[in-house]
């Protein structure tokens, strides 16, 4: 009877003990990446090229242009596309038997080049700081905030004045910053948009940004004024900074960034 | 055109290339989440005894030791809330480990049941009237002598250089855009390959590698276009990196990086296929998202790799078989 007991604990122990079996990484769990597209100039005055760098022949990288999301049917996108009007375009690769990527969206947009020379009220953080110029290069800064395409500030308010050549007409201007709030960066709250004309008069117009809501991903943000035709001599954009970084992030309480790379005339 | 360079082994998926192929193991070191959470798992080591250690900044177990089959063997460790850098150094027979901490800002070694031996705080004596010193110390790298260089990548962007007593002796390196300064000295390493043992610290964001002497006299900088690398590990002949972002800086767009012994990309798991153009390597992208933001690598005495993450939705680290 002893025996029979020891047999039935030992058996009963044999067939509870689990086989440890790794769990391997499968190719229908795959997810492709994210398609790599580049833009030759994200703001252009006549045209622009939108390079689309294929991983694999067996990828397919699906292309849209009505802000609708790609799916396996809309259109191929070839190596590069022609671009001459301000648009949203979407991208996705797919592949048989593979999770297909996330979309990546290219904004391509149209602005004229204008001669016009730059004051700013305040310099920008000295590590951030490449020259005025890089305002109206028209060369749109990529992820990385330390490039030389950047303005960084934390300071709640910058001014930047433009002296415009005789006889220019303006429909509005676009402020082109980033939101990348890992790295505290974050949405200005306001832009005003000032003219000044030639008899001493001006004129006034605001955007207000309710922007500081929590966002994951990193965004390009173009705010965006348009105002009916105007003559003005010298134009003011004004953009406010939050003045603090909200309660829900790490950095709460502190001085929030504000990094601009561009500021076009409509 | 860039490749993937991928495989299949039936359903199973292969990443990387050349001599450095893996499969992936997704649910090693599973843990129960209640008991043993982590939060973000920043680095990993392997111990004399063949065990895997990992520092995460979930306070509730700071340090969690495996087997290498991803059995739990043991945790401590409840004050290190900034848990980041994690270093062993084998002092007269025993193992020691360094750790950094982010928000406590110091430097502290301990024995491998968790027993404080010295902490290293800010240093003293460089701020100035209108600086106080800014001291978020990311890695350390311990050489034979007992000197500890402590890259502080999130703070002043110094490699600081302590005697194996906690006492101060130099510091190089320091903010900008020369060759022998940083933005985001994140990582440290000794390179004793070549027979002489030189520093070998990350420039994240510029994307770069660079070599300085013990000393601290800057020799040369290794380019890896598109990768936002973590510390350089060396492992037999080759470097071994995890890269938390790449190509224009995406999040969840991670992959590994490993260089051969003349520091040329070789392979990249969850990337494409390295390209070189001369000398100069194209620019670096994921292929797959195997990895969301790997943090660092621990390649153990099998020559598999344990990958930790950062911001990865508080999972423990994958393992990649080399086939």
């Amino acid at each position: 009877m002893r025996y029979l007991i020891v047999i039935i604990i030992l058996a009963s122990w044999g067939c509870n003990k689990k086989t440890q079996k790794s769990i391997y990484l499968q190719k229908s769990n795959t997810t492709l990446s994210t398609p790599s597209i580049s833009v030759d100039e994200a703001f252009f005055d006549i045209r622009t090229l939108i390079r689309v760098d294929n991983v694999d022949p067996k990828i397919d990288i699906r292309h849209t242009i009505d802000e609708t999301e790609p799916t396996q049917n809309s259109p191929l996108a070839k190596n590069h596309i022609i671009v001459s009007e301000t648009g949203i375009h979407k991208f996705k690769a797919f592949q048989k038997g593979v999770k297909y990527s996330n979309t990546v969206t290219v904004e391509a947009i149209e602005a004229r080049k204008v001669n016009w020379i730059g004051l700013v009220s305040n310099d920008p953080n000295q590590n951030y700081n490449s020259g005025i110029g890089v305002l109206t290069d028209h060369k749109k800064g990529d992820w990385n905030f330390r490039s030389d395409e950047w303005y960084g500030y934390q300071d709640s308010i910058v001014k930047f004045s433009f002296t415009l050549e005789e006889g220019e007409v303006i429909n509005g201007a676009i402020v082109s910053s980033m939101i990348d709030q890992n790295s505290w960066i974050f949405s200005p709250v306001n832009v005003s948009l000032n003219y000044h004309f030639e008899d001493g008069t001006k004129e006034n117009h605001e955007l207000s940004i309710s922007d500081c809501m929590v966002q994951s991903e990193k965004q390009m943000n173009y705010l965006k004024i348009t105002t009916p035709p105007r003559y003005p001599n010298r134009i003011d954009v004004i953009v406010y900074n939050m003045l603090s970084i909200p309660d829900w992030h790490p950095g709460k309480g502190l001085k929030p960034w504000l990094f601009v790379d561009e500021i076009l005339i409509l | 055109m860039y490749l993937a360079g991928y495989t299949f082994v039936g359903d199973d998926l292969i990443i990387g290339h050349g001599d450095f192929k893996y499969k992936v193991i997704v649910d090693w070191g599973n843990l129960d989440k209640l008991t043993t959470p982590v939060s973000d798992c920043h680095e990993m080591v392997q111990d004399s005894k063949g065990r895997i250690i990992l520092l995460t900044n979930n306070t509730k177990n700071n340090v969690i030791i495996y087997n290498k089959d991803g059995k739990l063997i043991e945790t401590w460790g409840n004050k290190y809330p900034g848990a980041h850098g994690l270093t062993i150094k084998n002092e007269g027979g025993e193992d020691f480990l360094y750790i950094t901490d982010t928000e406590k800002s110091f430097v502290v070694k301990t024995t491998l049941c968790g027993r404080e031996i010295m902490k290293i705080n800010r240093p003293s004596g460089f701020d100035t009237a209108d600086n106080k010193l800014n001291f978020v110390p990311t890695e350390t790298a311990i050489v034979e002598n007992g000197d500890i260089y402590i890259a502080d990548g999130y703070g002043s962007q110094y490699i600081y250089i302590y005697d194996q007593n906690g006492r101060l002796k130099s510091r190089f390196g320091g903010p900008g855009k020369e060759d022998d300064q940083f933005y985001n000295c994140h990582g440290v390493a000794i390179d004793e390959r070549s027979g002489i043992p030189r520093i070998l610290v990350t420039a994240r964001e510029k994307n770069q590698l660079k070599y300085f002497t013990t000393s601290g006299v800057y020799e040369s900088t290794i380019e890896l276009p598109g990768a936002y690398i973590c510390r350089p590990v060396i492992h037999e002949e080759n470097i071994f990196l995890a890269t938390i972002w790449s190509g224009d800086k995406g999040d969840n767009t991670g992959f590994i990086s490993i260089l051969d012994k003349d520091n040329k990309l070789v392979s990249a798991p969850g990337g494409r296929v390295p390209q070189y153009e001369g000398s100069k390597l194209k620019k670096m992208t994921q292929a797959y998202q195997v990895f969301k933001h790997p943090h660092d690598v621990c390649v153990d005495d099998d020559e598999n790799i344990y990958v930790p993450q950062w911001n990865a939705g508080q999972v423990y680290p994958m393992k990649l078989i080399r086939v």
